[in-house]
């Protein structure tokens, strides 16, 4: 009897403890998210307001820089189910029968001559929750910047991660002239391609253009009269300087983070090595010293290093050296040939370009584990470097002979090009989060 | 000595008379008086000069207790006279004469009593040795009836012990015979009562082993229902998961609870990333994928009342 009852008391109390248990022990790990962008939806901005309205269309803009980013996937207009412009107008079920993640609507209302508010919110469609919800002041030039920043704050918003479509691009052109010869040009555009303005242009070779670390100025080589200098140029005011016209080469101008140094590569010396100059007092000092070829510096975003291209190995290989002075350290092993550096904004990889076969692509070196991941397919890939935010590198790439400008995730994932330049381009350099905006 | 007997030959006599006296009283003195207490069975030797005799001439005779004769003056020798003199000395004879006699009665008579002492103390010995054998015999006597009484005393006692330990072994026999039947009878009862405990626990062993069997089944089958089924909420909630984010390696936990019909009926966000639009895009996947799939089957529903889901990433 007390056996039995013994054994029941065990029984009911196991089959507590399991209870207790798998209420709590269902557990079910997810780790994989569906390798694609995040559905979004950017409903066309209402027009509060007479007349047609504008012409430029905000929310297209939005949905061109969110899915540029390779994060975002956006429900073509023709899908969408309605074009509520406020929260109180949308169903909810509606568009999550749709299978969106997120709404964003608009309003535009004119505030007078060429002024506009422009008022959105950002929605959680699952759970019914506005995210994000913003008045803008803009005027009809700022329009598409004003549609840039929208794009930031849903980025932001949604990844986490500050946004950077409402940055700049620098890049070379080179254009035929009827006359024969070339015009090469410096020019600035957005982040997507457009509103691209020349800031200088020469019959003979620009090069090497790098931003300021405000984003005002730009440093660049110059072979204007014949033989290469550095320049540096406010790109607002035009206002320029040379700041380098050592003989031999110079070239491959790189700012320091707090913006009062710039590294350089000159040959003054003999073979070509890398200098740090002081803008402000125009102290130069030698930095690297070694028979090979050391060019393309590039600062870490500490400015605790200046990572270069050197081939004292044999081929061209990235390594660092302290901004103070100090012994030069090889960063990348694998693969012949990884030139022209660029540190990722948190400092914990280099984007560069590397030989694959006999194709030079896009490549990310994990400066923790030093591997080397290429993110292109192109045959001529060159020049990457990082958005500000870190999600994407922007290069230069041979589309049927004739260079064009380019965005890559950083995951590799999203490959796109940019709006359409005219002429070669070479060269693209992400610009910093800009101050003056 | 023999010169002063030359010169004087009265002294010869008289120092005869000195000496028999002397023997005389050496040979008698002991038996008279008193005997000398001798302490112990020491020998007191007596140191006498021994004296020749075949060197002495007779020497007269002198009482004792007569005192020596004036030295006679010298006087004519007549016939009276000498026969005066022959008559002294057959007087002196006589004297002597009637005194060994009566010496010699008074030795027999001593002789006598010593025989009587000597019988008496022969008589008293026989008679303290008779009390003795009398005593030792009434001793044996007493020692034989002690012996005798010891004897039956013991013989008493034993028998009574015997008796008590015929007794005390009978009831102990009895009691074992007791205890026995009384054993027999329990390991009877016992027996019974484990037989009827042996069917009554195969009976339980059974129906345990039947319950065990049915709840493995049981535990099987929850088993492959929860894997089943949490492999289809994963599919289902990794098939809505969207994220947006990159670069980053996050974790995040998401304890949900669902209703009878896998509605969500509660997600909480337990474990925060520390990043606001991951943690949402777990929370959006997780409402993305209602209803949740689970068992029809309602005994199962429990375990997906409550799930933990851990998101991770890393890109």
């Amino acid at each position: 009897m007390r056996l039995k009852g013994l054994s029941n008391t065990l029984l009911i109390l196991s089959l507590l403890l399991w209870n207790a248990q798998a209420a709590a022990a269902l557990t079910i790990e997810i780790t994989q998210t569906v390798d694609a962008g995040v559905p979004v939806a950017v409903v066309p901005f209402g027009w509060v307001g007479g007349g047609a309205g504008l012409e430029q269309d905000v929310a297209a803009v939005v949905r061109a820089d969110l899915d540029r980013s390779g994060r975002f996937k956006n429900l073509p207009v023709r899908k969408m189910v309605a074009f509520p412009q406020t929260g109180s107008e949308i169903d909810f079920d509606a568009w999550r029968r749709l299978n969106l993640d997120h709404l964003v609507v608009g309003q535009i209302r004119p505030l007078g001559a060429d002024r506009y508010q422009i008022r959105f919110q950002l929605f959680d469609v699952v759970r019914k929750e506005q995210l994000a919800g913003y008045k803008m002041n803009t005027t009809a030039r700022d329009l598409r910047t004003t549609a840039h920043r929208i794009a930031d704050i849903i980025f932001e918003k949604l990844t986490g991660h500050r946004g950077a479509f409402a940055t700049r691009v620098a890049y070379i052109t080179s254009i035929k002239q009827p006359g024969g010869g070339r015009e090469i040009a410096l020019n600035v555009a957005d982040a997507d391609g457009f509103n691209a303005q020349t800031i200088v242009s020469s019959p003979e070779p620009l090069m090497s253009p790098s931003w300021s670390p405000d984003g005002q100025r730009l440093a660049y080589v110059s072979f204007e009269g014949g033989k290469p200098g550095i320049y540096v140029q406010d790109i607002y005011s035009g206002k320029r300087q040379q700041v380098a016209s050592f003989p031999g080469i110079n070239g491959a101008p790189a700012w320091s983070p707090d913006g009062r140094r710039l590294a350089l590569t000159l040959s003054k010396d003999g073979d070509p090595d890398i200098y740090v100059l002081d803008l402000q007092t125009g102290q130069l000092r030698q930095l690297t010293d070694h028979y090979a070829i050391d060019t393309e510096p590039a600062w870490s975003p500490d400015g605790r290093w200046i990572a270069f291209t050197s081939d004292r190995g044999g081929g061209p290989q990235i390594y660092r050296i302290p901004s103070a002075g100090g012994e030069p350290e090889r960063l990348s092993f694998k693969g012949g040939y990884n030139a022209r550096p660029s540190f990722s904004p948190r400092g914990d990889a280099i984007t560069m370009v590397s030989r694959v076969g006999k194709q030079f692509r896009i490549g990310l070196l994990n400066l923790r584990t030093k591997a080397i991941r290429i993110l292109t397919e192109g045959a001529l890939d060159e020049s990457p470097s990082f958005a500000p935010n870190g999600s994407m590198i922007i290069y230069a790439t041979k589309v049927n002979g004739k260079g064009e400008l380019a965005a890559v995730s950083v995951d590799g994932r999203i490959r796109q090009r940019l709006a359409m330049q005219v002429g070669d381009v070479r060269e693209p350099i992400w610009s910093p989060y800009s101050k003056a905006q | 000595m023999l010169q002063l007997f030359k010169r004087t030959p009265a002294a010869l006599p008289i120092s005869l008379g000195g000496h028999l006296l002397v023997l005389g009283v050496m040979a008698f003195g002991a038996d008279w008086g008193e005997k000398p207490k001798l302490p112990g069975n020491q020998v007191q030797v007596i140191q006498a000069r021994v004296i020749p005799l075949d060197q002495l001439r007779p020497a007269p005779e002198q009482p004792p207790e007569q005192p020596p004769a004036p030295e006679p003056e010298e006087e004519p020798l007549t016939p009276e006279r000498l026969e005066q003199e022959r008559r002294n000395l057959e007087a002196l004879e006589q004297r002597r004469a009637a005194e060994r006699e009566r010496l010699r009665q008074l030795e027999q008579e001593k002789q006598a009593l010593e025989q009587k002492r000597r019988e008496a103390e022969q008589r008293r010995r026989q008679e303290e040795e008779r009390q003795q054998a009398l005593e030792a015999e009434r001793q044996r006597e007493l020692e034989r009836q002690r012996k005798l009484e010891q004897q039956q005393r013991e013989d008493a006692e034993r028998r009574k012990r015997e008796q008590a330990e015929r007794q005390r072994r009978e009831q102990e026999r009895q009691q074992q015979e007791a205890a026995e039947r009384q054993r027999k009878a329990e390991e009877k009862a016992a027996r019974r009562q484990a037989e009827a405990e042996r069917q009554r626990q195969q009976a339980e062993a059974r129906k345990q082993a039947e319950e065990a069997a049915r709840r493995a089944a049981y535990e099987q089958r929850r088993t492959e229902t929860i894997q089943a089924y949490s492999g289809k909420i994963r599919q289902k909630i990794e098939g809505s998961w969207y994220y947006a984010g990159y670069g980053e390696k996050l974790h995040c936990e998401i304890r949900v609870r669902l209703d009878q019909t896998g509605r969500v009926v509660a997600a909480k966000v337990v474990e925060s990333s520390g990043n606001e639009a991951f943690d949402r895009s777990a929370k959006a996947a997780v409402y993305k994928a209602e209803p949740f799939p689970i068992p029809e089957d309602e005994e199962f529903i429990a375990d997906f009342r409550e799930i933990t889901l851990p998101f991770s990433v890393d890109n």
